[in-house]
């Protein structure tokens, strides 16, 4: 079959043909039409479907392709936006909405109030998504015309505005034109659950055209939109699925990705810094990062013990080490937050008070029978160098710290009792709605049991501040009470406050123009809520500037 | 024992093996902590969504009951609904796993190929260079895993030197063809898109070669050693006796046989395939089986889970069989009752 002088005429046959289909493949790169879009990656699945997902993914796509009653500024505060004009009744129980004539849904139909009534009902009914935010406070919703709304709480609830950005409106007629009669919600079949897997019934600035699940999935512009476009706003977004930190280099380098997701590491946001034309944006993400003491278990019931913690903590080796770049979190609010108060100081670390705490605790003569359990989820490789520093820290007081870290899965299951729960957890907490509210509320007695509350504080005197502070509908007023709450949360000590998480992408800063950076850097924020900073209409695209 | 029987026996065997399988992923699945409900609808979710939820997913009655009611579903092709994409789970093996067996046909191709060729060649100039930049090449090969290869080729021929895609089955600005048989190469071959087929090709071609190299490697080493070893034994010495021509020698009487010990390691390799894919299909953003499967897994997502293990279980047991009756042909010697 092969002499030598054969083998050695079909490996050069093959090498000139492994150069030959290469460069027939370049001939269909050079075609590859760099039009406006912009392509952004991140964890894959987006729920398109407004009452099913909450996400960031999702929460992208909602921005983008639905439209809200009223819509986050990059200042903290919330505008009109579907919404003509908001009446709230003095007792903060009535929100009358006269809607905006004349708005389109991608089918051209126009948006009225009965569809805001049924994605109302459509969401408290489903519980899913963010439906969390609606089924506790809303006791019935109504039309009156076809633009006026009328929403009754059933008790006051100071940031019900703020919740209302996560109502995305569904054109009720399209909805219903799609239901699979199967479905588990009687006369209303699936709710249009399936037929939303892959399309949209909405009316913002985009439109889905192409929802390839595991893959990407393509919106365009969506031409009748009542706000308009800037003549370089995105042709069309595309969401493509992976994370991969190589393929993520690769598709930025080729000016593949727009903009990449957030969830790289340190290493790989240096390489993608180092990509020509491609520049690192960093903002607060509203996120926090702490770590959550267990208040009912020996020995970090003390609040001595909890408090030595606190003050012994290596806050700035959290910061160089493992989150540079980052800011403190000194209270349970993100600096993000409306409503956080910049002026509170918080723990800082102290050897000599930490020992002094050490000392007032019922734990001090026998510190050694009363290990401190610190558990984290096995799959957040971050975490373990926290506990690491958590470790050594508390050894400088004489507290022993066990390290367990767990599957996600188990962590969960063992939070949700109060014996099962470890002594101190290491967790991120997110935001729900652009308000202080959204982590103050997180200390009510009703989130035990679940990963946002692993501090079992129970406590009836914080559950009636915060209660009165979210019954508050004056802004001003309702503030004041966040601050006062957040004292006192700091004078208990449930938690070590240690990040305030940044959102970190890479993006390709010679053709693309980012309204969060233009924020940024003119001393702003970004938009505190989830999917907002990825609007597209306040990013432009000059595919003439790319560098080839 | 007659090739029918003999069918009969390994399917029944299988169905066995295969229904132990179920029993075993079942449990592993619901004894590992953590509700699935909650973790999917997040910890603000109200208790009674979370609880209408586990109704659904008959997570709140006993396991035996919990399996019975899986299991009836099953027979019937509902694998229940999938967590992650929030659809049947049926329906997504139906969308991704055609995506893993194209990428896995053409894998299993190469490594056969491949695999065989470099160990004639091999054998062939035993024990001089070519032999040991083979040999070398092969062991490299084998312990490397695929994965490793992935990266590689994505930052080499994506990145220095950008002459392939690196992500997806498909180029955005390209639509895919009619669906015949959700295999893409094929499908653009029958709608005659041949601009479709060679973008689909050169989509599939690293991520074929990065997942078949290891089993390439290990067909040509065992290819080879096959072949040396035959080559001593008195049938092959006779042969030449006889003055058989060596060209005849070595492929007819020396090779067939020396493919046994071959065919029966491809028939397992060709079914690793699909596990090796996993990460290749992350590193490729391919959207198949594998990459579903590790999606799901990550999410608890249970139905999807148990789908995905009983499909690959049954591709092993289909695969072994396939060897068995692929290598009593080569050598009838080789009785399938034993």
């Amino acid at each position: 079959m092969f002499g030598k002088r054969k083998l050695f005429v079909i490996v050069m046959a093959i090498i000139v043909v492994s150069f030959l289909i290469p460069e027939a493949n370049l001939a269909y790169a050079r075609v590859v039409k760099r039009d406006k879009s912009v392509v952004f990656s991140a964890v894959w699945p987006p729920q398109l479907d407004p009452a099913v997902g909450q996400g960031f993914g999702s929460a992208i796509c909602y921005a983008n392709i639905y439209d809200s009653i009223v819509f986050p500024q990059s200042d903290g505060t919330i505008a009109n936006h579907l919404a003509e004009n908001i009446i709230v009744s003095t007792d903060g129980l009535v929100y009358d909405i006269t809607l905006k004539q004349g708005v389109k849904f991608h089918n051209g139909d126009e948006l009225q109030a009965k569809d805001v009534v049924f994605s109302m009902n459509r969401i408290r009914t489903i519980g899913e998504g963010f439906g969390y935010l609606f089924i506790p406070t809303v006791k019935a919703i109504s039309s009156d015309g076809p633009y006026q709304v009328t929403i009754e709480l059933n008790k006051a609830f100071g940031p019900f505005l703020s919740t209302l950005v996560n109502l995305y409106i569904l054109n009720e007629a399209q909805v219903m034109a799609n239901l699979d009669q199967e479905g588990a919600y009687g006369e209303f079949g699936d709710y249009g659950k399936g037929w939303l897997i892959t399309h949209d019934a909405g009316s913002g600035p985009y439109m889905v055209s192409e929802m390839r699940i595991q893959e990407h999935m393509i919106a365009e512009r969506f031409v009748d939109y009542w706000e308009g476009f800037d003549a370089n706003n995105p042709d069309k977004f595309i969401f493509v699925g992976t994370v991969e930190p190589v393929t993520t280099r690769v598709m930025m380098g080729k000016r593949e990705l727009e903009i990449s997701d957030q969830w790289q590491s340190e290493e790989s946001f240096a390489a993608l810094d180092k990509i020509d034309g491609v520049e690192l944006v960093k903002f607060l993400s509203g996120s926090t990062l702490g770590i959550q003491l267990n208040t009912k278990r020996a020995p970090t019931d003390d609040v001595h013990i909890r408090k030595a913690l606190a003050y012994i903590m290596d806050y700035e080796g959290i910061l160089k080490g493992v989150y540079p770049g980052a800011s403190r979190l000194v209270s349970p609010v993100s600096l993000l937050m409306p409503g956080s108060d910049p002026n509170i100081v918080g723990y800082q670390k102290n050897l000599e008070k930490a020992l002094e705490e050490v000392k007032l605790s019922k734990y001090y003569d026998n510190l050694d029978e009363y290990p401190v359990d610190v558990c984290y989820a096995a799959e957040w490789v971050t975490a373990d160098k926290i506990a690491l520093l958590f470790q050594a820290s508390a050894a400088q007081v004489g507290i022993k710290v066990n390290i367990a870290k767990q599957p996600w899965a188990k962590m969960i299951s063992d939070v949700s009792k109060m014996e099962t729960t470890a002594h101190a957890n290491i967790l991120t907490i997110g935001p729900h709605y652009g308000e202080a509210g959204t982590f103050i509320s997180r200390y009510l007695s009703s989130s035990c049991g679940t990963w946002e509350q692993t501090e079992w504080l129970q406590s009836e005197m914080i559950d009636n501040m915060i209660n009165d502070a979210l019954a508050t509908v004056n802004v001003t007023k309702r503030y004041i009470k966040y601050t006062k709450i957040q004292k006192t949360i700091l004078d208990l000590c449930p938690t070590i406050f240690l990040v305030d998480v940044l959102e970190k992408h890479a993006y390709q800063s010679d053709y693309l123009e980012w309204g969060v950076v233009d924020q940024l850097s003119q001393g702003g924020k970004a938009i505190p809520v989830q999917g907002y900073n990825m609007y597209m209409r306040n990013i432009k695209v000059f595919p003439e500037k790319a560098k080839k | 024992m007659n090739t029918l029987k003999f069918l009969f026996k390994r399917i029944m065997l299988s169905l066995i093996v295969l229904f132990g399988l179920s029993v075993m992923i079942f449990i592993l699945g619901r004894v590992v902590p953590g509700d699935p409900a909650r973790m999917s609808l997040g910890a603000n979710a109200p208790q009674e969504t979370v609880d209408k939820m586990r109704q659904q997913m008959h997570l709140d009655e006993p396991i035996i009951v919990q399996y019975g009611y899986w299991f009836s579903g099953i027979i019937q092709g509902d694998f229940g609904k999938s967590l992650y994409t929030k659809r049947p789970v049926i329906v997504d093996l139906a969308e991704f796993f055609p995506a893993t067996i194209e990428l896995v046909l053409l894998s299993g191709f190469l490594m056969g190929l491949g695999g065989l060729i470099l160990g004639i060649i091999s054998t062939k100039f035993n024990n001089t260079w070519i032999d040991n930049i083979i040999r070398i090449v092969s062991y490299l090969g084998v312990v490397t895993p695929s994965f490793v290869f992935a990266i590689i080729f994505v930052l080499v021929f994506g990145y220095l030197w950008p002459i392939f895609p690196t992500m997806g089955r498909l180029s955005r600005y390209l639509s895919f063809p009619p669906n015949h048989t959700g295999l893409l190469l094929i499908d653009s071959i029958i709608a005659g898109e041949w601009e479709t087929f060679w973008n689909g090709f050169s989509h599939i071609i690293l991520p074929a070669i990065a997942l078949a190299l290891g089993g390439m490697s290990q067909e040509a080493r065992i290819t080879r050693s096959s072949m040396l070893d035959n080559m001593s034994k008195d049938y092959i010495l006779s042969h030449r006796a006889y003055g058989i021509p060596e060209r005849k020698i070595f492929y007819k009487y020396l090779l067939k046989p020396s493919l046994i010990p071959t065919v029966t390691v491809f028939g397992l390799d060709f079914a690793v395939l699909f596990g090796n894919a996993f990460l290749v299909e992350m590193v490729f953003n391919w959207p198949g089986l594998s990459r579903y499967g590790i999606n799901v897994m990550l999410q608890k997502d249970l139905n999807a889970i148990s789908a995905v293990i009983i499909l690959l279980g049954a591709i092993f047991v289909i695969m072994n069989i396939v060897t068995d009756l692929v290598v009593s042909f080569l050598d009838p010697r080789i009785q399938l009752a034993d």
